[in-house]
């Protein structure tokens, strides 16, 4: 069953996929963590529409959203067994948001909306293109994050860093509620910019 | 006392939704309204125990001795599809069940809850016991997210807020006030 036909209006389909983005937002506490969780998202949504492109024509339509959730978990997996051997500090530092990334919705709804109808070379670009738009929150949000919630820059789990702030400066930024606080407020920001610029295309004499 | 414990911190302290963000998405989408809430939230815990024992079974047993327990995922996320599509062929025997349940189904497949608890038993080599309890503790937990987001959804449409923040942002910063309320719960201990 589609995923998409179950959102009707697209206010909620945006809220879905701001929302479906948090379980990856929760690791964004540093920038480390952030480009490990970046990293991973981007191979394996590349990954998958390549795959998901590939196969689309085999891929019964009743079955299709399972299909989607296989062959992501497995993309995943193998990224997993990769970013193990290579980068092992990194991978544990993510835990379990690495394996549940497979069954992220935004990943799916993406594979659903574009690589289950194009062809291969278009949907692994479209998965490096909305990958790459992904990380750039993730990288923001942990970049925010790490800077004032913890008043140091750069520091992997072993310790060290740049050190910015003698003390964390909104320690609150740190914790769960302060990733969605955060996501809340550039959300606000970017409805107001919008709000601003419709106001003006409508009434240029009064602005 | 130690299964209680993993009962209690399932459900408050390390609620999955509030402290991992995991399938916060479908708490907040699936729950217009209270009743719609417990039925998803329903849902998850039956998914999340069985899919969740099962799996975990399966690795404990024929994974893990194998050594391809790098399967797991792709295991899991099958034996979920698989539970779900159970479910689907049982409520359609009856009209009004298949009615009411309909919505949540395919939102159940992508919920981050079920392979989040999965593999946090596998992290921490709890045991089938605690496991499953882990499971049926996150289910609940999950179910409490999803009442809590209703509640706060049928206030806010009600509400006037200003223009900025009305629609998306303020159900963001609902949350996370939402979020903030339950960290309190941190400071729990026995």
């Amino acid at each position: 069953m589609l995923l998409k036909t179950k959102l009707k209006s697209s206010e909620s389909l945006a809220l879905f996929q701001t929302l479906a983005l948090c379980p990856a937002l929760a690791v964004t506490t540093t920038l480390f963590r952030s480009l490990a969780i970046t990293g991973v998202l981007l191979i394996s949504l590349v990954l998958s529409a390549v795959l998901v492109s590939a196969f689309r024509k085999m891929i019964p339509a009743k079955l299709r959203a399972s299909v989607y959730l296989l062959i992501s978990s497995f993309s995943v997996t193998f990224v997993q067994l990769i970013m193990r051997a290579v980068f092992p500090l990194a991978t544990a530092s993510l835990g379990i948001y690495l394996p549940v990334l497979a069954v992220n919705c935004a990943v799916i709804l993406r594979l659903e909306a574009f690589a289950a109808l194009n062809t291969p070379g278009l949907a692994a670009l479209d998965g490096l293109l909305t990958g790459a738009q992904f990380g750039a929150v993730m990288l923001g949000c942990g970049f925010i994050r790490e800077l004032f919630g913890t008043g140091r820059l750069f520091a992997s789990p072993m310790g060290g860093g740049l050190k910015v702030f003698p003390a964390a400066p909104v320690s609150f930024l740190a914790q769960p509620a302060g990733a969605l606080l955060l996501i809340a407020a550039v959300a606000a920001m970017i409805q107001h910019v919008q709000i601003c610029r419709k106001a003006k295309a409508e009434h240029p004499e009064t602005v | 006392m130690e299964y209680v414990l993993i009962l209690i911190a399932a459900i408050l302290t390390d609620n999955f939704v509030f402290t991992k963000f995991l399938g916060i998405e479908q708490a907040f989408l699936t729950s217009e309204k209270p009743l719609n809430a417990i039925r998803g939230g329903g849902l998850v815990t039956g998914v999340s125990l069985v899919a969740g024992g099962l799996t975990y079974l399966l690795y404990s047993f024929v994974l893990r001795a194998l050594n391809i327990a790098f399967l797991t995922l792709p295991i899991g996320v099958l034996i979920v599809v698989a539970a779900v599509a159970v479910l689907e062929v049982i409520s359609a025997k009856n009209d009004a069940l298949e009615e009411t349940l309909r919505c949540h189904f395919p939102m159940i497949t992508t919920n981050g809850v079920i392979m989040g608890a999965v593999f946090l038993a596998i992290e921490n080599d709890l045991g089938i016991g605690a496991s499953l309890l882990l499971f049926l503790g996150a289910g609940i937990g999950y179910t409490l997210a999803a009442l809590v987001f209703a509640s706060i959804r049928e206030r806010l449409r009600q509400s006037n807020p200003p223009a900025a923040f009305a629609g998306i942002p303020i159900m963001i910063a609902a949350a996370a006030l939402a979020v903030m309320a339950f960290s309190g719960f941190a400071g729990l201990h026995f």
